[in-house]
């Protein structure tokens, strides 16, 4: 068989239409008719006719496209004889294909319909589920989509409203509420303020080139600096639960920038201060201690079991976020050989009340050679510090004690130089301060209260703690004071003492708390231990009502504030430095961070939630590599060189007088403390580099400069 | 260099011309924040649009509007775009929400369906040419029933004329089947000739039992058999070259329709 099936010729082979939407019925058993079906699937095949009469005849009337009068004829009752041929026309694969394709579109929009249409969106339009940040609401759309109320028309007005952002930004806020008022501008900053900042910036120098697709970037127009920016444009949802919503890169936190680098290992700014941008609260020498205590076998018999802490986690955990290294406290960490310096009982205690020494016309020891009409008067071993600022205090709006005062020439508590023409004065004195005690003697704390008055009412909570004592003193120095008072009251002339009371013998108390001290003549308080809330209740007060720099209104403030502080709580004039009675300001900082240069006594250590430095962060958790601390010296290495023994102190927290005395500073803001070397950029990129560890800029930056979202994990300078 | 390979370079430096600018531009503006994904869903969009419309191309042929070869090569490399968009519009990853996981398969059937199409536009025409005689396709059951007219002829003929019953037993048995629709479509997908030689066989197998006259009939219809494996071939091919735009056309409807739903839910929902 080599004749071919297919005949091309125009004559004899038919043209094929397959953009026709029928084939005729036939086509599948192979013997389709030639005109084929029309246009609406009408098969055109016309076997049968309706045979027309002529005459007596009837005549065949078929067309010839249906092939012409049959050969037969009609019947002879006037139908055709022919049988119908017709088919039922078939669609043409065309047909089929548009009919499965608008089955399609169809079943697609109905389902469509049904998902969009209803009241409130389905869950099947969800793009994806929400983290677990937000999962609460996964099937509350209206929650954050201000367009999801209403159905499907007020999609489509949302669709074609173009602030539908910045109102699902609001909604974003309504829970987001602690982002402040400038939430959706850029950093949470006003525009105001973000232009400081990038002034600030625009001075640094370049360091290197910014990456070309920032370059490229930069093409495209300016950055949002100045107007909203919608809360999606960074944090993108409906990535599953546990996407990142804080995910960005680090061509996007540029963007923006005033100086764009390549990355952070090659062109990012250095630290500068990172991260001591102020002092640490509470001063401790890491230098010191770890070189020079924690080495030196001497001191180690003072310590617990005799042995220096073992590793930074001895003083030092993390917090339960990882974000920061807090210390363990004072009884974990410092009480081993601390705590015996607080409660010290062979120091004596910070003074109250002392009583002033009168001259004498012969030296001590022995009787006092006061004038007679000073009255009783008790003798004292030791003249060391000066008039108690409290007691100072107590006598401010006493007249008769004030005049003397500035007519006698007073050192410490010695009265100097009463030649004749004083001795009155000197009588005046003395009668003050007897006047002062018997008053306390008939009145109790009520006197101490009145004395103080309301100026210095917020001090009146010693009245009733030091009373006792004052009584106790009283009838131990003065016992005839009430007859002196009397006399005085009756002008008349003393009565001479009878015996003079010498302190000779007599030892300081070696209990904690108020004690009398007659061997110098003073009422004093030993701390009780550490967080002493009489010491700190004062020092609070204290320190509330100062200004910085010293005003005169404060002297006698400044006065009370150096005695619990500086040089020596113990009142002696020759201490060179915090090392008092209590010293909770060797330790404890006072800052001056007020426009209006008020004071504040630092009690505690950095704690998390501090937010000081608002777009860095450090979280130690993840960079501790051993849980005896052992990394902490890659990043915190000790200042090598031992300062000189004369520098006991560090500079950033006390600086000496002229008289070599040690004084608190009050100013926070001191790059470096604690005795470590700074942290430089090349600790980081030891392990933060191309083949380690992330150098994504959000690893260590904040966008939101205002909020508390970001845990605790901000360094402030604290170790 | 040959003219389909210089097309071939000329189109897709055309296509990276645009394919290049168009990534690098949307990674700068997801540098600087701004929302791409409603632009690269919009610019989608409209090319899935423009070519769902190539169908329409078709309908009006006597438009000047470019030769339909001109066309297909742009619906091609316009289709190879769209992917490139939808790679960077969706990112390379399965989405999590229902809508969205069916308009993204929806749209990887309708894109890989259209590049099995092109595949097969590519590698049937020359098998075509393999086996066979030319044929057009609406015609191949004109030919089957053909075939089968003949080889019954020749079957009866062998009745009427030798009285033989060996032959028409034969023809029962195992070609009736065979000559009624085209057969062993499967086979001849993978070119594979198994089916006629089995036949064959059986053929030749009976020969040995008959007359001269009975061997050269059962001779014209082994030819006929011959004929009508080749045009069942033929109707593999062309019928596979036609049926895979039932998947193409279809979803790509459906994928109109999900994607314009996306759209209005992309702009209402494109949140703040």
């Amino acid at each position: 068989m080599s004749e071919p099936l297919q005949d091309f010729h125009w004559k004899s082979s038919t043209y094929e239409r397959p953009n026709h939407p029928w084939v005729c019925g036939r086509l599948c058993e192979g013997a389709p008719c030639r005109p084929g079906p029309d246009a609406r699937g009408n098969c055109l095949v016309l076997s049968r006719c309706q045979p027309e009469r002529v005459g007596d005849r009837y005549r065949c009337t078929r067309g010839p496209i249906h092939g012409g009068a049959c050969r037969e004829g009609p019947l002879p009752d006037g139908s055709c004889c022919q049988p119908d041929e017709s088919c039922q026309p078939r669609p043409s694969l065309l047909r089929r294909r548009g009919r499965i394709g608008i089955l399609f579109a169809a079943a697609a929009l109905a389902f469509c319909l049904f998902v969009f249409g209803r009241p409130t969106p389905s869950s099947i339009i969800s793009p994806g589920q929400v983290t677990w940040a937000h999962a609460d609401i996964d099937h509350n759309c209206s929650a954050c989509h201000a367009a999801a109320d209403g159905g499907f028309d007020s999609m489509l007005a949302s669709a074609l409203h173009t602030h539908a952002t910045q109102a699902d930004s609001r909604l974003c806020l309504s829970c987001h509420d602690d982002l402040g008022a400038s939430a959706l501008f850029a950093h949470s900053l006003e525009p105001e303020q973000l232009a400081g900042r990038t002034l600030h910036a625009r001075r640094a120098k370049q360091q290197s080139e910014p990456p070309s697709i920032l370059q490229f970037a930069s093409l495209t127009g300016s950055s949002p600096k100045t107007h909203a920016i919608a809360c999606s444009s960074c944090h993108r949802e409906h990535h599953g639960r546990s996407s990142d919503l804080k995910t960005l890169s680090d061509t996007q936190c540029q963007n923006c920038h005033a100086k764009q680098f390549h990355s952070f290992g090659r062109g990012h700014p250095d630290f500068g201060d990172f991260p001591h941008k102020r002092r640490t609260r509470i001063y401790f020498d890491h230098a010191l201690h770890f070189q020079k205590y924690f080495a030196e076998a001497e001191f180690q018999r003072l310590m617990p079991d005799g042995a220096p802490p073992s590793s930074c986690t001895s003083c030092h955990a993390a917090d339960p976020t990882g974000g920061m290294m807090r210390t363990r406290g004072f009884d974990q960490s410092c009480a081993g050989c601390h705590e015996s310096e607080i409660v010290d009982v062979d120091f004596p205690g910070i003074p109250f009340f002392a009583l002033p020494r009168l001259p004498s016309s012969s030296p001590l020891p022995g009787a006092n050679a006061m004038p007679s009409s000073v009255g009783e008067w008790p003798a004292s071993d030791s003249i060391a510090g000066e008039l108690p600022a409290f007691m100072r205090l107590l006598l401010r709006n006493d007249e008769m004690f004030q005049s003397v005062r500035q007519a006698l020439v007073v050192e410490g508590r010695q009265l100097m130089r009463v030649d004749a023409e004083h001795q009155e004065v000197a009588v005046s004195f003395s009668l003050a301060i007897k006047q002062l005690l018997h008053d306390v003697a008939q009145n109790g704390d009520v006197a101490l209260t009145d004395r103080l008055g309301g100026e210095f009412s917020d001090f009146a909570f010693l009245s009733a703690l030091i009373a006792p004592s004052l009584r106790e003193a009283t009838h131990a120095w003065f016992p005839n004071l009430q007859s002196e008072i009397e006399a005085i009251a009756a002008d008349q002339s003393l009565p001479k003492p009878e015996a003079t009371v010498t302190s000779r013998g007599q030892r300081a108390s070696t209990g904690l708390g108020w004690y009398v001290s007659h061997h110098d003549r003073t009422i004093r308080y030993r701390p009780i231990g550490h967080e002493d809330p009489l010491l700190q209740t004062l020092l609070e007060r204290v320190t509330a009502r100062l200004r910085y720099p010293n005003s005169s209104e404060s002297d006698t403030l400044w006065s009370l504030h150096n005695l619990l502080s500086n040089p020596s709580a113990s009142g002696s004039i020759t201490s060179n430095g915090p090392i008092a009675s209590g010293r909770c300001l060797a330790c404890h900082t006072t800052d001056n961070t007020s426009l209006d240069g008020e004071l504040r006594v630092n009690w505690h250590a950095r704690r998390p939630g501090s937010m000081v430095r608002p777009f860095t962060r450090f979280e130690h958790a993840p960079h501790i590599l051993s849980a005896d601390g052992d990394s902490c010296e890659t990043c915190h290495q000790l200042e090598t060189g031992r300062r000189d023994n004369a520098d006991t102190f560090r500079l950033e927290f006390f600086e000496r007088d002229a008289n070599q005395l040690w004084h608190q500073t009050t100013d926070p803001n001191h790059i470096l403390t604690s005795g470590f070397q700074a942290v430089t950029r090349s600790n980081c990129r030891t392990c933060h580099n191309q083949t380690q560890a992330s150098q994504s800029c959000v690893e260590c930056h904040n966008y939101h400069a205002s909020g508390s979202s970001h845990g605790g994990a901000h360094v402030d300078g604290e170790p | 260099m040959s003219p389909f390979s210089r097309r071939r370079l000329r189109n897709a430096a055309m296509f990276a011309l645009v394919a290049i600018p168009i990534v690098v531009t949307e990674r700068a503006f997801v540098a600087t924040l701004r929302r791409t994904e409603l632009f690269t869903g919009c610019m989608l969009f409209g090319i899935v649009l423009v070519l769902s419309g190539y169908r329409l191309r078709k309908t009006v042929p006597f438009l000047p509007l470019g030769t339909s070869t001109s066309w297909l090569q742009f619906h091609i490399y316009a289709g190879l775009l769209s992917f490139v968009i939808f790679a960077v519009h969706a990112g390379l990853r399965v989405p999590t929400g229902t809508f969205e996981t069916m308009l993204w398969a929806l749209y990887l059937s309708v894109f890989l369906s259209g590049v099995i199409g092109l595949i097969l536009s590519r590698t049937i025409p020359g098998r075509l040419t393999l086996r066979g005689q030319e044929v057009l396709f609406e015609r191949i059951p004109i030919f089957v029933r053909q075939l089968r007219t003949e080889a019954e002829a020749l079957v009866t003929s062998c009745v009427t004329d030798m009285n033989s019953t060996a032959i028409p037993e034969v023809y029962a048995s195992c070609l009736h089947q065979f000559f009624q629709r085209p057969r062993n479509l499967v086979w001849h997908l993978a070119h594979s000739q198994r089916p006629r030689n089995q036949l064959l066989y059986r053929i030749r197998e009976t020969e040995r039992f008959l007359s001269k006259d009975e061997q050269h009939v059962l001779g014209d219809i082994a030819e006929r058999v011959k004929v009508k494996d080749d045009l069942d071939y033929q109707y593999a091919l062309q019928a596979t070259l036609k049926y895979w735009l039932f998947l193409h056309i279809p979803l790509t409807w459906a994928l109109l329709v999900f994607s314009l739903f996306h759209l209005i839910a992309a702009m209402a929902f494109t949140v703040g």
